[in-house]
């Protein structure tokens, strides 16, 4: 593990809104072909932190560094189009477009000019691999929220990208397409991406995460394997802690 | 140099008037009304028709006025607004616009194209050393002031300023709270159509009342209210005083026809370089 | 069946187009044809503005500003420097493009109501530069332009060129993709932009293609009054436009058309009530907007949907 590559970093990322620091002095590494799992409380700069390295919002100060690259001066279609893909907590697809449509936003601009252009049946290995392959000419607003969040992952392979960043892909699903999902993350990893999760769900995500961030009001608390992170004492006196005397916090 | 501050003076506060209800209408309705322009001639039509029929008095024909026009307010909210609030703030720009048309083209219709005159409340010119003033830019400044206090008591010591001031800041929040949210939002109209309406009947004695009159005063209350940083109030009655200030010396020292020219140019640089205006704080992106 | 019904489509158009090239033919009535030019001009304005807000999202009204540029860039070089119409139709092109970029860099990258105030500005702004350059503009009163020396019919012919060219540049974009960009824009801009779409540069490439055309039809405009001025900047025209597309119908390739017709003819049948047209437009945008925003012809496609549904049952 520890031999690995470097796939992207953040070196000191922060984000202000206003005086108040989302994303405070943050410094994290995420490796090649592994699985990052982050969590935290809500409010604690998770979103934020994914905002910030895919550009939708801009970093305040700090640097973010993929591949060896500083990207925090790039804009949000640059980033796709150096490999980095996302989805985001909300269902969020090109809603009057079909299913098979989507995919070809993402397969047409996820690369710049002369990158290889995704041909309609890789498209549809896509979907069989997701999961949608019955739904491709369906249009994208008329699915389930389950299906809605597949396809954005879809949409967001079909950019083939080297790092895929997921917010909370089972927010607000049953318990059922939950699983769904992590055993397509799983599957997806085991091809060879690099994937950064965000998850609320701490058992889920120490299931399959090889590491673990933790995130507490923009810092980062602490990082390891599953296990270390779990046996962390500040870890489990402010969020496990937090989460057993409160009962359910999703 | 004396009597031009003075003017810039004069200017600012009715600029104040003309562009504070807009203001507000961001702050609680989150877009912009095109027809304020035609508020503020409703309302020195109102003023010239109320003085004209005699028998009020200055006060009477003000009164009435200001009644009259909250309920144009609550109608332009009613027909121009309410029915695209929320879905899309494109069709409420093509709604106000439309609505603009309709009421300018119904004062020319009602009143004819011709100017008419409103007689000032006091007549008269003071000399105060070097400065020469008319006793109506002295009444200019004390009903702005006036009204300011009276909008600031509204808005911090009654229960509609209170709610009007909890909708501007957490609509969602007014809701579960039990405010009714629309009725807030007709009040809004309201209380800020009068304010146009108290520019338009201070601007009477000074233009003539036309049915295009209240158009280049809200062009200026939009570049005030940007000016300001959409919503804020201080940041409005500070940019209402820039922009009087420059207009007035862009008019003395370059020529006239520059003073518009020089208002859309800072239009353009502001929103181009500081979306947020010179006092607002940028908004918070989720 | 899809094949099919393109190739219906396709011979539907081919017959419109006959049709509307007979027209002269039919119609000799000079008044009569006046206004079919008319039409056509307006058609061409709305019908390139509907590209920009309609297809591709960017609801700005520096429509007019750009029609009015055409027509001055143009009138100007004829006038103080006696350049062909011809050649002015090109300059009245290039300027209004040239323009569109100057507005277009700073104003796409805001939106909504940011996007209308900026190009509000420039609107007004230019308004106010061209009466103080009276030298050249005529300030308030205008220039008198040299005109192209033609009958009608050739203003006619070339009027309906432009607006077949505004439609197939429409559906052009449309389809290619661009469109696709703008549409994906349309549905959800954080997600195209993380899909790798930069927005404005597909925006800026759209709204500058539809300012060429646009100066171009405000070159001929210019050129076929024979006078331009500055009313050409009046809200009456902005509100007029805006009729046009919403009452045809927004994001429609046919809807501005037909609300052009509409508009225009409507203006001058109800030429005795003069006093009273501004009203009545304004109020059916309104009640369009209430009861049907999306326009006569998205209307006409439903009950057109409902009728067929009805048929197969």
């Amino acid at each position: 593990m520890e031999d690995k590559k470097v796939i992207l970093e953040t070196k000191n990322a922060y984000r202000y809104f206003g005086s108040y620091a989302a994303v405070n002095d943050l410094s994290f590494q995420i490796f090649e072909n592994e699985i990052l799992g982050v969590a935290g409380p809500n409010g604690s700069g998770k979103t934020t932190l994914m905002n910030i390295i895919t550009q939708v919002i801009p970093p305040s100060r700090g640097e973010i560094i993929f591949n060896g690259q500083p990207i925090q001066n790039f804009k949000a279609h640059d980033i796709c189009h150096l490999g980095i893909a996302r989805t985001y907590q909300q269902p969020m697809i090109f809603a009057t477009l079909s299913v098979m449509d989507n995919m070809m936003i993402g397969a047409t601009f996820g690369k710049k000019k002369g990158g290889d252009r995704a041909r309609i049946d890789e498209l549809e290995q896509i979907l069989k691999f997701i999961g949608l392959d019955g739904k491709k000419e369906m249009i994208a607003d008329k699915l389930l929220v389950s299906e809605k969040k597949k396809l954005m992952i879809a949409i967001a392979l079909a950019t083939k990208p080297k790092l895929l960043i997921l917010d909370e892909p089972c927010a607000g699903l049953t318990t059922i397409e939950s699983k769904e999902i992590i055993q397509l993350i799983e599957r997806i990893n085991k091809q060879g991406m690099t994937v950064l999760l965000i998850e609320h769900n701490m058992q889920v995500l120490m299931n399959i995460s090889h590491r673990v961030m933790i995130i507490d009001q923009g810092s980062k608390m602490c990082e390891g394997t599953p296990e270390y992170v779990y046996n962390n004492e500040q870890v489990i006196e402010k969020y496990l802690g937090r989460k057993k005397k409160k009962g359910v916090d999703l | 140099m004396e009597s031009l501050l003075f003017r810039a003076i004069i200017l600012g506060a009715i600029y104040t008037l003309a562009s504070i209800g807009l203001s507000l209408q961001w702050g609680v309705l989150r877009n912009l009304n095109f027809s304020h322009g035609a508020s503020i001639t409703f309302g020195a039509y109102v003023m010239w028709v109320a003085l004209s029929a005699g028998g009020l008095g200055y006060t009477g024909a003000f009164i009435i006025m200001i009644l009259m026009t909250f309920l144009l307010g609550v109608f332009i909210e009613w027909i121009s607004i309410r029915p695209f609030f929320g879905k899309n703030e494109v069709n409420v720009f093509i709604g106000t616009v439309a609505l603009s048309t309709i009421l300018a083209q119904t004062y020319f219709i009602l009143f004819g194209g011709r100017g008419k005159y409103i007689d000032p409340a006091f007549d008269g010119i003071v000399q105060l050393g070097s400065l020469r003033a008319t006793y109506h830019e002295f009444f200019i400044l004390i009903v702005s002031l006036v009204t300011l206090l009276v909008m600031w008591l509204i808005l911090t010591k009654t229960k509609v300023g209170l709610s009007i001031r909890a909708v501007s800041q957490d609509q969602l929040g007014s809701v579960l709270i039990g405010i009714n949210t629309r009725r807030v939002y007709s009040i809004t109209m309201g209380v800020a159509t009068i304010l146009a309406g108290i520019a338009g009947a201070l601007l009477g004695p000074i233009l003539y009342v036309e049915p295009h009159m209240g158009e280049l005063p809200m062009v200026k209350a939009f570049v005030i209210v940007i000016l300001g940083g959409i919503g804020s109030f201080r940041g409005t009655i500070a940019a209402a005083f820039i922009v009087a200030l420059v207009e007035v010396m862009v008019g003395s020292f370059v020529g006239v026809e520059w003073a518009p020219l020089s208002l859309f140019l800072m239009m353009v640089l502001i929103l181009i370089f500081k979306p947020e205006g010179l006092f607002g704080v940028s908004e918070r992106k989720a | 069946m899809s094949v099919r019904s393109t190739h219906r489509i396709k011979i539907i158009y081919a017959i419109l187009l006959g049709v509307f090239l007979l027209i002269p033919f039919v119609v000799t009535d000079d008044y009569l044809l006046h206004l079919i030019i008319m039409t056509f001009v307006w058609g061409i304005v709305v019908t390139n503005w509907n590209l920009t807000l309609g297809y591709g999202g960017m609801f700005h009204i520096a429509q007019f500003t750009l029609f009015a540029i055409g027509g001055y860039a143009s009138s100007i070089s004829a006038d103080s420097f006696g350049i062909s119409p011809w050649l002015g139709l090109f300059i009245g092109g290039f300027t209004a493009a040239l323009f569109s970029l100057v507005i277009g860099l700073p104003s796409l990258r805001v939106k909504g109501i940011y996007l209308i105030l900026l190009t509000f500005a420039f609107h007004f702004g230019i308004k106010e530069l061209v009466i103080i350059a009276r030298e050249y503009t005529g300030g308030s009163m205008g220039i008198v332009v040299p005109s192209f020396g033609f009958g009608t019919l050739f203003y006619f012919y070339f009027a309906l060129f432009l607006l077949v060219i505004s439609l197939v540049a429409t559906r052009f974009i449309e389809k290619s993709f661009i469109g696709k960009a703008l549409v994906a824009m349309r549905d959800s801009e954080v997600l195209a932009a993380s899909s790798g779409i930069n927005p404005y540069k597909y925006k800026l490439i759209t709204f500058v293609t539809a300012a060429f055309i646009t100066g171009i039809a405000g070159s001929f405009y210019a050129n076929y009054l024979m006078v331009i001025g500055p009313e050409i900047f009046s809200f009456t025209m902005i509100v007029n436009g805006l009729g046009m597309i919403v009452i045809g119908g927004m994001g429609t390739l046919f809807g501005p058309i037909i609300g052009s017709f509409i508009i225009t003819f409507f203006m001058e049948t109800f030429n005795a009530f003069e006093e009273y047209r501004p009203i009545i437009v304004g109020a059916v945008i309104i009640l369009m907007l209430i009861y049907a925003p999306n326009g006569i012809v998205t209307e006409f496609n439903k009950i057109k949907e409902k009728l067929k549904a009805k048929a197969r049952s």
